[in-house]
């Protein structure tokens, strides 16, 4: 007998969210001629790196009706084995609340990312990354909605800065966009339960996914180095105002998802240190489906690359100097 | 428990901060997309690390693309960069430099600046 209870939508409406939150969790950072991308905290910038994300917090209000309040609490290590190639593993531990339920709370499923550098073009401040990112099933709670299939997303990051518009473009020179793009697949197309107290089989359709995403950030690191020095303060001068958008839509095998898009738009500031940078963002759900309200979420990330030049912050097997941040 | 660590963490990244990092321009003379009343005899570059000489420069170039400068040097802070120019006219320059900072990482950059007010 198939059944398709409540529950198992509501858990799958929390798979779409944490799937979708734990992409946002790899993040990178990079300076591609005059334009240094910060690492964004919702979805990946272009750029392969050493780098530590921890912690990573986030509190926001899942689709569910009633909604449930989560708390995600997440940490990556990003680690380049070349130049142009790196590897990176993330987890996310998960605190969920819901309406006259008990607290649930565990580990989201582990997760990797295999990353390769396809361009850096300084001229045009244009960079890309190819990556798969693989979330292993099984390997987190299913309490906090945890998968018990893997999910293989191939992806690509892109960024671009506005910094080889004309100079009569002035202060928009310092504008930039990035953007994600991946196409999430289950390792399984079905997911078959059974309920512990009337033993009914419960099979749930497991969606394929688009996740795209993107930002738009303002360089004020930028707008000093490379267009005008405007005198700020030197705090002003380090900080890069932040618009972030993801979004997931079920493209295939939607039997029990539908194929309603969901996502957060996240305006934000990053403020970027010489070794770390420190980002906040309010979390803002698109739809109803989202989200119940707003949500914040912020993040410490440390350079490794700058904070360990000579160990662990350069690549396993580089070629020569270090080239993270280099425009080449 | 999480918070000690995320403290931690915070105080590790603070107390490497000094340390080391990336060389990027932190200043200039003139300044970045200024207009200066005079032609400068020199432009100088600050950078937030210590540079290598051996591996940095920087050449200054004028509206129609010829070459003003006639060479960089960098001081023995290691943090400035001194380029000499030619006597220049009123118009605008483009500045291009390129550092190696000690701890082996490249940095590069650009701005203009306007002499004569044009």
């Amino acid at each position: 007998m198939n059944t398709r209870a409540p529950f198992m939508q509501r858990l799958a409406a929390l798979t779409l969210l944490t799937t979708c939150l734990p992409l946002s969790s790899a993040y990178a950072h990079c300076i591609v001629g005059n334009r240094f991308f910060p690492a964004t905290l919702n979805i990946d910038d272009p750029c392969v790196a050493d780098e530590l994300s921890f912690p990573t917090i986030s509190s926001f209000s899942t689709g569910d009706q009633p909604a449930a309040r989560q708390l995600d609490i997440s940490g990556e290590f990003s680690k380049r084995i070349t130049d142009d190639f790196g590897i990176s593993v993330g987890s996310t531990w998960s605190r969920i609340s819901e309406p006259g339920a008990p607290v649930a709370y565990g580990f989201q499923n582990l997760e990797t990312a295999f990353q390769y550098q396809v361009v850096k073009n300084a001229e045009h401040e244009f960079a890309m990354m190819a990556s798969l990112n693989i979330e292993w099933g099984g390997s987190g709670a299913q309490s906090v909605g945890a998968d018990r299939f893997t999910t293989y997303a191939p992806t690509i990051n892109f960024g671009k800065g506005f910094g080889d518009l004309p100079d009569s473009a002035g202060w928009l020179r310092a504008f930039a966009v990035t953007g994600s793009i991946g196409y999430a697949i289950p390792g399984s197309s079905s997911t078959t339960s059974v309920d512990p107290d009337s033993g009914d089989i419960t099979v749930t359709q497991n969606p394929r996914l688009l996740q795209w995403g993107g930002s738009l950030q303002y360089s004020m690191p930028y707008l000093k180095s490379a267009v005008i020095d405007l005198g700020l303060p030197d705090v002003v001068n380090k900080l890069i105002p932040i618009v972030e958008a993801q979004f997931v839509t079920p493209v295939s095998n939607t039997a029990d998802s539908g194929t309603k898009t969901t996502g957060t738009i996240n305006p934000g500031i990053i403020y970027v240190g010489k070794t770390y940078q420190v980002g906040v963002e309010a979390i803002v759900p698109i739809n109803r489906d989202s989200g119940g309200n707003v949500g914040v979420i912020g993040q410490l990330h440390l350079y490794l690359d700058d904070m360990f030049p000579n160990s662990i912050g350069r690549p396993i097997f580089a070629t020569g100097t270090n080239t993270t941040r280099t425009s080449q | 428990m999480i918070g000690r660590i995320a403290l931690s963490a915070l105080f590790l990244a603070a107390g490497i901060a000094a340390a080391s990092a990336h060389a990027m321009l932190d200043h200039a003379s003139p300044a970045v997309g200024s207009t200066v009343a005079s032609a400068p005899s020199r432009l100088t570059l600050t950078f937030t690390q210590p540079i290598e000489g051996a591996f940095s420069g920087a050449t200054v170039h004028n509206a129609s693309g010829q070459r003003v400068d006639t060479g960089a040097r960098v001081g023995p802070g290691k943090t400035e960069m001194q380029v000499s120019l030619k006597p220049i006219p009123p118009g605008s320059y483009k500045v291009n430099w390129h550092v190696l900072s000690v701890d082996t990482h490249k940095t590069q950059g650009s701005f203009n600046f306007t002499v004569g007010g044009r």
